[in-house]
């Protein structure tokens, strides 16, 4: 699998999981950019 | 809000941000209720002006919390830009052209550019004045 080639990220705790946890908070980053942008759009 | 060593970017505490923030609530409740005419700068420029120290702020306390900001230092340049860039194309292309939503106005984007500027070089002030010396 492509995850398993993936290098630790040793800083994170190291393994698949560290970019598992990675992966899900830049989606949660990319979620609150996107609402937080329409909010503002359609409120300001 | 995670801990803050001195001198450390403050977020929502940042002198910038509450003045930006007040700026704005001035302009929404008390100004632009009372004005009879359209002004370009209270219905317009102005928000724009205070987009980049009002929303930056928001946005690195929201990613520092999830921990993918390291640390608590002041809005880098890299940090700025692209956010920026960002705003740039959702608030000025994308909205008023694609959605309606806005007005579309290359003014806005001198604002926009020059408030952003202005307010990455106040939060980056010590470290330009130990560049200087």
């Amino acid at each position: 699998m492509v995850v398993s080639m993936l290098p630790d990220l040793n800083p994170l705790g190291g393994g698949q999981l560290a970019w598992l946890i990675l992966l899900l908070k830049t989606l949660a980053a990319m979620g609150f950019i996107t609402v937080a942008n329409f909010v503002v759009l359609y409120a300001c | 809000m995670p801990a803050e060593p001195n001198g450390a970017f403050r977020y929502c505490l940042d002198p910038v941000f509450l003045a930006s923030a007040a700026t704005y609530a001035v302009n929404r409740l008390i100004i632009k209720p009372n004005l009879h005419h359209y002004s370009p700068l209270f219905h317009g420029h102005l928000n724009d002006t205070l987009t980049v120290p009002v929303l930056l702020p928001l946005f690195l306390l929201f990613y520092r919390l999830v921990r993918l900001r390291p640390d608590d230092q002041p809005p880098r340049f890299w940090e700025v830009a692209p956010h920026f860039t960002v705003w740039i194309l959702f608030f000025k292309w994308f909205g008023p052209l694609k959605l309606h939503v806005g007005i579309y106005d290359p003014v806005d984007m001198y604002c926009l550019f020059g408030e952003g500027i202005a307010a990455w070089f106040f939060w980056q002030r010590k470290r330009l004045v130990r560049l200087l010396k």
